[in-house]
């Protein structure tokens, strides 16, 4: 990633922090100092608009019409409504002659996107080139975030669904690497309450209703504030019914080859062991998770995956069988350190001020856990084990100068903390060895 | 895509004068040439304020003051083709005095313990990635880059504005820029 392209995309999520205050800033200004209109309004065009605009019919495509022939037309009578939603939405009031009767801005990002243009009057081909040119310079539309909604609303159904093709087909070929969702508007009276209360167009509502109709673990609410793109990838990754070409952009999310990985090396699974895997975008609990499943001869996971910066929420292991416990099943111990340090000084006869490099680790025999304590008494070495479920002691090593004694530990021992002594740091030598290791204090 | 970027940078240095132009008829009174100043500076406004003060309400508020300083004291500007450091000096000055009367009553604002939470309503993606920003870069690091990437300003007016020596703003933005770059690149897996 570039440095502009990061700072294009810092510009982006700052851009939508900024709360509007224009008003209240207005109404400080007059209270404290009037001031009268002296200069006339002149019309402010976003900056360089002119240039954009005339890019923009250069790749517009010039259809005919083929809807002429009506009678005389209302000029002011809305023909068509078409929605764009990618994460601004605006709303094109179009007359029979695909003239723009009314551009809407329906959030504060539509406002950034429309601007100081004026539509009225231009032709739709125009205007849908001016919209689209404007979020892509806005950083609405990048490769991202590369996806948007078209939603047509037309009486007529036939004219509808030929406005709609064309749309689409003509922003599929603006938008190179987009992907683009076109569908007709349904007259549904659940949908227009839906947009209204959540403050979204009747297009977006629509789709966000396909979505939980056949998903009910998605909430309206939920999926009502996410951007097109978002909506899209859970759309084709539970395979909702939805008229789009192109790819929704994963590029904001670590990508499903990296939770793979992830999910892989949190066990340490190799990639040749899996069998049965399946991995997906989802949305959970308000964020994009990546759902990864895979089994292994000797267990089933199942793991969630943060997909926007690879951390695991969630881990489920089944493991078949239990040879080898690991550690959250394997048996707490029940006798606490100092106590079995007690009893282990007391049978070695000493007291807790003769004895120094004192070291305790725990360990497993099978599933019962042990104590391995050894410490120095002047030059003398004792190494006692004693059994955490029972106190029992066993004496591995007592009062002898200090030598090699092989260490019985099945598999890795653990550090507990110790009160009384610094551990710095237990490696996998055996603990004889360690006990000759300065301690730092 | 490439070609209208291309445009959209010669459009920069045509902002400076216009964003001077507006300013003068501030100065002489139009609400409209307020507004559009208003809607073309505002995200560089509020988010420089929101890297000193890391608290949504303290940022407002001084982007609120911000805007009514400029709209009193357009006439005082002479025009230097540093508009957006002018704006900003504003924004810096009412931030210290934020941080000062907040110190005053024993509040602690600024470069808090405190992660902070911006608003439910933003895209999450986005309210992710400034959240991030805002909580793991350093406090000159997050004001560095964020005058960078969203005013426009040189490293060498960063310089200015911040106070710091430029190599220092240089070696914070760097180090800034890689950290950002490390996280969206997923990084190590989670950021522990």
């Amino acid at each position: 990633m570039t440095n502009k392209e990061i700072e294009k995309k810092i510009g982006k999520a700052f851009s939508n922090a900024v709360p509007q205050v224009f008003d209240e800033v207005l109404r400080k200004c007059e209270k404290e100092k009037p001031t009268p209109q002296t200069v006339e309004n002149k019309s402010y065009k976003v900056i360089g608009l002119k240039k954009i605009l005339s890019v923009a019919a250069m790749i517009a495509i010039i259809f005919t019409s083929g809807l002429a022939g009506f009678g005389i037309a209302n000029l002011d009578k809305v023909d068509s409504i078409i929605s764009f939603d990618v994460n601004p939405s605006i709303e094109l009031k179009v007359n029979r002659k695909e003239k723009i009767i009314d551009a809407t801005a329906l959030n504060e990002d539509a406002q950034k996107v429309l601007g100081k243009m004026d539509l009225k009057g231009s032709d739709l081909t125009v205007a849908v080139n001016a919209i689209i040119g404007s979020m892509l310079r806005n950083g609405y539309i990048d490769e991202l975030s590369n996806s948007i909604l078209i939603s047509v609303d037309n009486k007529n159904e036939k004219r509808s669904a030929s406005l709609e093709k064309r749309l689409f087909n003509e922003i599929s070929e603006i938008l190179v690497d987009g992907a683009v969702i076109s569908q007709t508007l349904k007259k549904n009276e659940k949908i227009i309450k839906l947009a209204e209360e959540y403050g979204i167009t009747r297009g977006k509502a629509q789709l966000i209703l396909q979505i939980t109709a056949d998903n009910s673990k998605y909430k309206f609410k939920d999926l009502a504030p996410l951007t097109i793109n978002d909506l899209n990838l859970i759309a084709s990754g539970e395979k909702v019914k939805i008229t789009s070409s192109g790819k929704a952009s994963e590029k904001q999310y670590i990508g499903k080859a990296k939770a793979k990985k992830i999910a892989l090396s949190a066990d340490k699974v190799s990639e040749n062991d899996i069998s049965d895997y399946k991995a997906g975008l989802k949305y959970k609990s308000g964020k994009m998770v990546y759902e990864i499943e895979f089994k292994t001869e000797t267990a089933e996971y199942e793991y969630i995956i943060n997909a926007t910066n690879g951390k695991i929420i969630k881990e489920e292991i089944e493991r078949k069988g239990q040879e080898e416990p690991l550690t959250p099943t394997l048996t707490q111990p029940t006798v606490d350190e100092n106590t079995a340090k007690a009893s282990v000084l007391a049978l070695a006869g000493v007291g807790e001020q003769d004895i120094s490099n004192y070291i305790c680790l725990i360990d497993y025999n099978g599933e019962a856990p042990y104590y391995n304590m050894s410490f120095t008494v002047g030059e003398v070495l004792y190494v006692y084990n004693v059994d955490a479920t029972t106190g029992e002691i066993t004496t591995v090593q007592n009062g002898n100068p200090q030598e090699e004694v092989t260490s019985e530990t099945p598999s890795e021992p653990q550090e507990i903390p110790s009160s009384d002594t610094d551990i710095s740091s237990i490696t996998e030598s055996t603990a004889q060895s360690e006990t000759e290791q300065t301690q730092s204090q | 895509m490439v070609f209208l970027m291309a445009v959209y940078e010669n459009l920069i240095d045509e902002q400076t004068q216009n964003t001077e132009e507006l300013i003068k008829e501030i100065a002489l009174g139009s609400q409209d040439a307020f507004k559009v100043f208003y809607e073309s500076t505002k995200t560089a406004v509020y988010s420089f304020a929101l890297s000193f003060l890391k608290n949504t309400h303290d940022a407002e508020d001084v982007m609120q003051t911000v805007y009514v300083n400029v709209y009193h004291s357009a006439a005082q500007y002479t025009a230097q083709g540093k508009p957006m450091a002018w704006v900003l000096t504003i924004t810096k000055n009412l931030c210290y005095e934020k941080l000062r009367s907040a110190s005053r009553f024993g509040q602690i604002v600024g470069d808090a313990e405190n992660d902070i939470s911006l608003s439910n309503d933003m895209n999450i993606d986005d309210r992710l990635f400034a959240e991030f920003c805002l909580n793991s870069l350093k406090a000159d690091e997050r004001k560095i880059v964020v005058l960078h990437a969203i005013s426009g300003l040189k490293h060498r007016e960063i310089a200015r504005l911040l106070d710091l020596p430029l190599g220092t703003v240089l070696s914070k933005y760097n180090r800034a820029i890689g950290k950002i770059k490390n996280h969206l690149q997923g990084g190590e897996y989670g950021d522990q």
